[in-house]
């Protein structure tokens, strides 16, 4: 049993784990990924991160304003979610860009903000308190993620993942 | 033209342009030439991903807690305060895995949010961060100023640690006295954790030693060295080792230092308010404990400073605690009475020449025989008993008693407070000190706290100085002075800590034209330098009264022998 299960006892599933993905922009369209894996009770499993990624130059020509995202959602997302071991019951990202990379993976995507924005082929709504966005081409990924958010309601902060990311991301670049 | 002409001539011409003429074709392919064009296949990056897997450890079975006592609260609850202590790494954590497992850990707000860790009270953000600091350490300080609440820091670390099945067992070692106060404090903030402390006979304690189900044992600095066997066992591992009031293990040669330091363990934690009591050294001492080896005696206070920085925390009030009363310091100067000051008069006479008589003989116990002497004298007079201190006490006491306020008075000697605890009789005193029984103690404190007739606790510096919380007191007097300023403060912090009810007033009494204002201001001077440490910056090389602090105060010269030895903080 997780230790995790007697800190956080309104927390009634040991086995659901959130996976939070988001990306640290180095300067110079350089990027790298960070995927954090915890447990019902918001306590880190795996952690995963992808060396510095920079598109190369036919990329930039070819993809133009789509290349953040096509390197966030089709790049990055997968190789992080792929490289995992084990499987969240929700993914949970801070970017709009990485918002598609539920095309390439099985599990129920969703965009937290902190603000409205206006974002094409995606669905609005409120998850625990939070503006957020789930792809259109995947509805039912809303209530999946509703359900899944709200088990852990008042538990800890849905958001409060991201910080750990990049702190992470910041410890291993200095530690390179 | 020509056919709209009536008059046409022939001529020929028109019929040879009528004819056809034969016309032959030919065809002539060229091949055609193609543009070149570049194929540039764009074939994804490969990229590498690192990846870190974090085992999360089982707790130890007996910290248990129920599964479900709260249903989640519906709306936006997950929404949590804008605080977020993070647990961070120490800097001798040098492995990445090691430091992103405390790095990637939740807020401590987090932890500790979930319903079965209720906390008796809602901690300071500055508890916090001390809890944070400990969690993510093998090897610590907790330094914070007496009152700030080290107790319930280092508890709820422990038990954040248990939970998270980073250890399993744990030894804590405090001075006697103060075992029951740590099992107070952790019904109080660690309810679920079983705690074991050892006591009583040999063979109760040795089966006490191996119990399995008790994930948190308490010993005390007394009760090691007669355990000394059952510590030294290589077989008997402690995951993490606390140390209450460590500046007890100040001096390496001491047999309470080794027998700390030859514990099994993995983890160090020292806690205590002086870390320096008389110089540098001390810290050096502690740090054997933490970090075998990693100090040396004799550093330099930069080196010192530099080498220790990541592995203390100290905090003061006035840092942190912006919100607690304040303490109200009002020394008394007053003139012995005519029999004191003839006893005192001719007892310091006599023993000048006395000490002068010895010459080269004179060691510091001639020295600091005189001195107890006239210090008592100071107190009562040996013939007729009258004290000027006492008066002046006794009608500060009726003040207090009669608005329901309660007083500590404070005295390095059991007779003093027996004494005083005679004249002090409507008053309601209670006694607390070295000849007072262990299992009596509570019951004093009980007595105080509750008994609206007793205004008053006479105490000893050594029974009463450490570890007690007395914050429903808002009188201390200091009847005498000990030697050192941070015992002194020590002994204030009794009353003056978290949930002092009001302003705490002090008051040290000092006899006029005697030893005591010579000793005062020999302490106020050392308090300048202790304070100077604290605030960072030169350490001092003393803190207490040094040989020639002794010596000085009767303009006598520190012969080239005589070793100091000044008295320790006995109950």
């Amino acid at each position: 049993m997780s230790p995790g299960l007697k800190m956080m006892t309104n927390v009634e599933s040991p086995a659901s784990h959130f996976g939070f993905l988001s990306i640290v922009d180095l300067g110079s369209e350089v990027l790298i990924g960070g995927y954090l894996i915890v447990n019902a009770w918001g306590r880190p499993v795996e952690f995963h991160c992808t060396e510095p990624v920079k598109p190369n130059r036919a990329q930039q020509i070819l993809y133009g304003a789509t290349l953040r995202p096509f390197v966030c959602s089709e790049q990055i997302g997968p190789a992080l979610v792929d490289n995992a071991s084990i499987r969240p019951c929700v993914l949970c990202t801070d970017l709009v860009e990485m918002l598609f990379v539920r095309h390439s993976v099985d599990v129920p995507v969703v965009c937290l903000t902190d603000h409205k924005l206006e974002i094409a082929e995606t669905t609005e709504c409120t998850i625990a308190g939070h503006p957020a966005y789930v792809s259109d081409q995947h509805e039912a990924d809303r209530s999946l993620v509703e359900c899944e958010i709200d088990r852990i309601s008042g538990a800890w902060e849905i958001t409060e993942p991201f910080e750990r990311i990049k702190a992470a991301v910041t410890e291993i670049q200095k530690a390179a | 033209m020509l056919g709209s002409s009536p008059t046409v001539r022939t001529t020929g011409w028109n019929v040879a342009v009528r004819r056809w003429r034969p016309i032959q074709t030919k065809d002539h392919l060229q091949p055609l030439k193609l543009p070149r064009a570049a194929l540039m296949r764009i074939s994804p990056p490969r990229i590498k991903v690192r990846q870190y897997r974090f085992s999360l450890g089982e707790p130890h079975p007996a910290v248990a807690l129920p599964h479900k006592v709260s249903t989640p609260s519906s709306g936006n609850t997950s929404r949590s305060p804008s605080t977020k202590t993070r647990i961070q790494p120490s800097a001798d954590v040098v492995k990445i895995d090691d430091r992103l497992f405390y790095l990637l850990q939740p807020p401590l707000e987090s932890l500790l949010r979930g319903a079965s860790l209720q906390m008796p009270h809602e901690p300071f953000a500055y508890q916090l961060s001390g809890i944070s600091f400990l969690f993510g350490r093998h090897a610590a300080i907790l330094a914070d100023e007496m009152g700030l609440g080290k107790t319930m820091q280092a508890i709820t670390a422990i038990r954040l640690l248990l939970h998270a099945g980073q250890i399993r067992s744990v030894l804590l070692i405090c001075p006697k006295p103060l075992v029951t106060n740590w099992h107070r404090e952790f019904r109080c903030w660690a309810p679920e954790i079983p705690i074991g402390v050892i006591e009583g006979n040999q063979t109760r304690r040795r089966w006490q030693w191996n119990l399995q189900d008790v994930p948190v044992k308490i010993s005390n600095y007394e009760a090691l060295l007669r355990d000394r066997s059952e510590v030294e066992d290589r077989a008997r591992h402690f995951d993490l080792m606390v140390i209450d009031e460590a500046q007890r293990i100040k001096n390496p040669a001491s047999s309470s230092h080794q027998v700390v330091c030859s514990v099994s363990r993995t983890r160090s934690w020292a806690l205590t308010g002086t870390p320096i009591e008389n110089s540098p050294n001390d810290l050096v001492g502690i740090f054997e404990f933490l970090l075998s080896g990693y100090l040396s005696m004799g550093m330099t206070p930069r080196r010192l400073r530099q080498a220790t920085r990541d592995y203390i925390v100290r905090r003061t009030k006035d840092e942190v605690l912006t919100q607690l009363p304040p303490k109200l310091n009002r020394d008394a100067h007053v003139e012995l009475s005519h029999d004191q000051q003839l006893s005192y008069q001719r007892a310091e006479d006599d023993g000048v020449v006395q000490l002068r008589g010895l010459g080269e003989q004179i060691t510091i116990q001639h020295v600091f025989e005189l001195v107890l002497r006239l210090k008592q004298i100071c107190n009562f007079d040996p013939q007729t008993g009258s004290s000027a201190k006492f008066d002046r006490l006794e009608a500060d006491l009726e003040e207090v008693a009669a608005s329901g306020k309660k007083a500590i008075v404070f005295s390095q000697w059991v007779s003093t407070l027996t004494e005083l605890a005679k004249r002090l009789r409507r008053f309601g005193p209670v006694e607390y000190h070295g000849r007072i029984p262990t299992h009596r103690r509570d019951a004093v404190i009980e007595q105080l706290r509750t008994d609206s007739k007793t205004s008053v606790i006479l105490m000893s510096y050594g029974a009463g100085s450490v570890g007690l919380n007395l914050q429903f007191c808002e009188y201390v007097f200091l009847f005498d002075r000990w030697w050192n300023p941070a015992v002194e403060d020590q002994a204030i912090n009794r009353a003056h800590r978290i949930g002092a009810n009001g302003p705490v007033t002090i008051t040290r009494f000092v006899s006029l034209d005697s030893i005591e204002e010579r000793i005062d201001e020999i302490l106020t001077q050392k308090r300048q330098l202790f304070d100077a440490v604290l605030a960072d910056t030169e350490m001092p090389a003393s803190a207490g009264l040094s040989q020639a602090d002794i010596f000085g105060l009767f303009d006598l010269k520190v012969p080239g022998r005589g070793a100091l030895k000044l008295p320790s903080v006995a109950a």
